[in-house]
């Protein structure tokens, strides 16, 4: 396998010499003028939702999923205050594809409780797209595709930049991100970009007591420079993500009994005050990015993209442990990831566009020596391809795409666990597993949109999505420490489908727009896991035992979002969504789907002399309990529903040439104690309290 | 500008070349020493001395201690079922073993700030419970490693006695007195995990009662 990846490089140095001997024949032939603009990284005919630089600039300084969630049907699925995931329509984890600067971002995602290695400061939009598109992004699109997409690099000489400086009231959090552009007077078209963001957070408070290490420590950074010639593109990026978080000692369980202890109570009785001291269990991650992009445009509008990537992500998690071994990490993981993306697009002069594409992904996974503790993944090479075809038409107000995909991944696993028979001997026997496994997959997907008027416009998308199953779903066989339970993996789970169709209604005029989405998907071998009712018994007591399963699911939901212009300074926007999933095998509810929710706002907007704009927003979110639910697989009943207020205003300040906005935003305002059905330690804490965040923007 | 481009694409080479020779797929046996493998707790018969407001607990010559063990499952042998009797104190003491057999007991000591042992399971008023334990400079601590156990009434039948060592977390065992020995609530009052969770039936007698 290696050798065939080494043909890799060869073929890259290959392809670009071809490619630059061509803009050196069409450069002379032609003697053009081109102009490179950044490609936008989504079809029109996704079902998507963009968030532009301004929206980004009001959520500045959360994770990524708190930064996405105010897109209709988006929600979070947190683990405590300090881990957040995005959950696109029901789906998170494995089943959505996030993007970062084009390159998907590998990391340990099939656990629960790690959140995405993104930096959102990095961003300069944010797309999500709800549709099943693994035909153009690849597999594990089944439930959309988070898009993190920076600035364009500068191309012409002179220096510009931005620093934000954020302050938040819950949990003392003080960010700081800066960001500076240049090009070179000597060099026309190249550009350079440097990039970072410190952040510290300590102990958050729910709307009465403190959460117990809840302290989070970030340490972000990234450079990129580019050049462009008329017809090439040429671009390196470098970042790091480096986070230290603990988790909620009140979440540390031990057995069903401790489970049991702290539900009834539903609050940390211990008061643990403020500190911006994280301990253990806590967890570390740094995951570095490499990128190197050429894009090439031939004559008759073709154009070639290379992408290759390399991404190590490296995982450590520190739990309670016997001894002095807290310093010792419990799981050591390194993840390494080579990616190469390589689209060749033809555009005729009718509009249509045809893509072809080749995705290859190589990664590697060790656990690092020295954990003293079974390893709860196991090492494992995997290797996947995929080639696909795209066709876009365009025929009067009608647009359609349509494409095809073939995927082929082999896995292959090994690893070692110590096991005590715990008869009289207690002797230690070593026990290999794993094995290698194949999957195939072919995709497929078709969009349209119908730009039915000027005002209206509807456009559909049905796509067909896989992914193959995660190390843990096929080979974790062990005490998930501090979670309470052991869980067992199954090597003959099979591929995962889904099949999405969705449909976006969208209105726009002066004084109303609104989208309304619609969808309807069916998951063939969905995997999850359940308790199965039996029971692991240890010297420390006994434990549920959770076995991985496949079943075939349903998922049905809508989203409406608009606003309504009373005014130039008064507005009313809206934001509702909801889901309805079954386990269609067994005739249950799926666990951990989101509940009914609305969001609403008021806005205002003033125009001053001396400023440029001003804002003040008053919001309201309602979300009601979760009454689909399985009593059987869960700890315990949903919370109840919830009211929040939010209030926030902003302003941007001309200072000589450049720009100072200011924002500040009062989450929780009334400082109510609630539990949200989407949050994991739900069973032992509360949510936060109230936050007053002060926002600081200076661009130059 | 030719050259620029060249060297980039050396450098591209290079550093591909570099990332993929750094794969290695061998698994290594990880021995999992954080596991407590099995366990022993012993009962040896004291004798109790009244001295003002507490106890003093001497050694008797001719007493044979009861050695009850457990194995990775935190089960005794099959049939176990101790006798202990009225009015008698006994020295309990913890013993235990990590996954290598080595002892490790003195472990819990060490880090007495985050260790309680519970002794659950007899009715109430049956028995007597003290924590011995002392720490590196010979203070007293509460742990459970060492107690005496006193049994000031017997019972019809057996009971199911449990001892719970509980890996108690950050800040809970200030919350702890050597009077919550018994505390039914542990779980919810005191947050953490359990190191060792050992049942055995005991059945406290009167004195000269026959074995059953």
């Amino acid at each position: 396998m290696l050798r065939r990846l080494l043909l890799i490089p060869a073929f890259i140095v290959l392809l670009s010499g071809y490619a630059q001997a061509q803009v050196l024949i069409d450069s002379i032939k032609l003697k053009e003028v081109s102009i490179v603009d950044k490609v936008r990284p989504i079809s029109r005919t996704s079902i998507s939702v963009t968030l532009s630089e301004k929206q980004l600039q009001q959520t500045k300084g959360s994770g990524l999923a708190e930064t996405i969630k105010e897109v209709p049907g988006v929600s979070i699925l947190k683990t405590g205050s300090t881990i957040s995931k995005p959950v696109i329509e029901g789906m998170h984890g494995n089943r959505i594809l996030i993007l970062n600067n084009g390159i998907r971002l590998e990391a340990q995602q099939w656990g629960l409780e790690h959140a995405p290695e993104i930096d959102p400061f990095l961003a300069s939009r944010i797309h999500v797209i709800k549709g099943a598109e693994s035909v153009r992004y690849g597999a594990e699109a089944i439930g959309g595709v988070i898009i993190v997409e920076p600035p364009s690099l500068p191309s012409s000489a002179g220096i510009s930049g931005g620093l934000n400086l954020i302050g938040a009231s819950n949990g003392r959090l003080g960010t700081t991100s800066g960001m500076l552009n240049g090009g070179l007077k000597s060099l026309p078209g190249f550009g350079w970009r440097l990039q970072g963001t410190l952040k510290k957070s300590g102990n958050v408070r729910s709307a009465e007591y403190y959460l117990g290490n809840t302290g989070v420590q970030e340490l972000n950074y990234s450079a990129a420079a580019g050049y462009h010639t008329g017809k090439a593109l040429y671009e390196v990026y470098y970042s790091r993500f480096g986070t230290e978080l603990g988790i909620l000692y009140s979440a540390h369980v031990g057995t069903r009994e401790d489970i049991d202890a702290r539900i009834a109570i539903g609050r940390p009785l211990e008061n643990y005050g403020f500190t911006y001291n994280i301990s253990a269990p806590r967890q570390k991650v740094v995951h570095d990015l490499f990128k190197a992009k050429a894009h090439y445009d031939f004559i008759d509008r073709q154009s070639l993209d290379i992408t290759y990537g390399f991404q190590k992500n490296q995982r450590k998690e520190y739990d309670f442990r016997r001894g002095d071994r807290e310093a010792l990490p419990i799981t050591d993981l390194i993840l390494n990831t080579h990616t190469l993306d390589m689209v060749f697009e033809k555009q005729n002069l009718n509009g249509t566009k045809r893509l072809h594409g080749f995705n290859g992904i190589f990664q590697v996974n060790n656990n690092i020596p020295g954990t003293l503790a079974n390893t709860f993944i196991p090492n494992y090479d995997s290797f996947t391809g995929g080639i696909f075809l795209i066709q876009r038409w365009l025929k009067n107000n009608f647009e359609f795409e349509g494409g095809l995909r073939y995927d082929f991944k082999l896995f292959d696993a090994a690893g070692y666990r110590y096991a005590n028979n715990g008869d009289e001997s207690s002797e230690i026997t070593e026990q290999y597993y794993g094995g290698q496994s194949r999957f195939h997959n072919i995709t497929g997907s078709f969009g349209t949109l119908w730009k039915i008027n000027l005002y209206w416009q509807l456009g559909s998308n049905l796509g067909l999505a896989w992914r193959a199953p995660t190390a843990n779903e096929l080979f974790s066989n062990g005490l998930h420490h501090g979670a309470g339970l052991y869980e067992i993996g199954d090597p003959n789970i099979k591929t995962e489908q889904g099949y999405k169709w969705i449909n976006a209604l969208k209105y726009y005029r002066e004084k109303l727009n609104f989208t309304l989405d619609a969808y309807a998907q069916y998951i063939n071998n969905y995997i999850y896991s359940e308790p199965d009712k039996t029971f692991r018994q240890t010297v420390s007591g006994t434990y549920p035992i959770f076995r991985y399963k496949q079943t075939n699911a349903s998922f049905f939901g809508t989203s409406l979002s608009g606003t309504y212009r009373f005014s130039e300074v008064l507005s009313y926007k809206f934001n509702a969504a909801l889901i309805r999933a079954r386990d269609l095998g067994n005739r249950k509810y799926l666990p951990y789907i989101p509940s009914d929710r609305v969001d609403q706002h008021i806005h205002l907007d003033f125009q001053f002399k001396n400023l440029n704009s001003a804002w003040i927003q008053a919001g309201h979110s309602f979300v009601r309990r979760q009454t689909r639910y399985e009593p059987e697989s869960d700890y315990a009943t949903p919370p109840g529903a919830y009211h929040l207020f939010q209030l926030s205003g902003g302003t941007t300040i001309k200072v000589g040439e450049q720009e100072l906005g200011l924002n500040l935003s009062v989450d929780n305002l009334f400082n109510t104690l609630y539990k949200e059905y989407m949050n994991r330690y739900r069973y032992y804490t509360h949510d936060m309290g109230r936050n007053i965040t002060i926002r600081l923007a200076y661009n130059f | 500008m030719n050259k620029l481009r060249n060297y980039s694409l050396a450098i591209l080479v290079a550093l591909i070349a570099l990332t993929f020779n750094a794969c290695k797929k061998d698994p290594k046996p990880e021995v999992p020493e954080e596991e407590i493998g099995k366990a022993e707790l012993t009962f040896l018969e004291v004798e109790r001395e009244e001295h003002g407001d507490h106890y003093h607990y001497n050694p008797i010559a001719e007493a044979k201690p009861t050695i009850i063990t457990f194995d990775s499952k935190g089960l005794p042998p099959i049939g176990t079922h101790l006798h202990l009797t009225e009015g008698k104190t006994y020295k309990l003491t913890l013993k235990s073993f990590d996954f290598a057999n080595r002892e490790m007991q003195q472990e819990f000591l060490e880090k007495h700030n985050i260790h309680q042992a519970f002794i659950l399971g007899a009715p109430d008023g049956i028995l007597t419970y003290v924590y011995a334990d002392r720490d590196k400079e010979n203070k007293k601590i509460n742990v459970g490693v060492m107690g005496y156990l006193t049994v000031d009434e017997h019972t019809e039948t057996g009971f199911t006695f449990r001892y719970v060592l509980r890996h108690l977390n950050p800040g809970v065992k200030a919350s702890i007195t050597a009077a919550n020995w018994n505390d039914i609530n542990f779980a919810s009052k005191f947050a953490g995990a359990n190191d060792l969770d050992l049942k055995f039936e005991l059945h406290p007698v009167h004195e000269g009662e026959h074995e059953h």
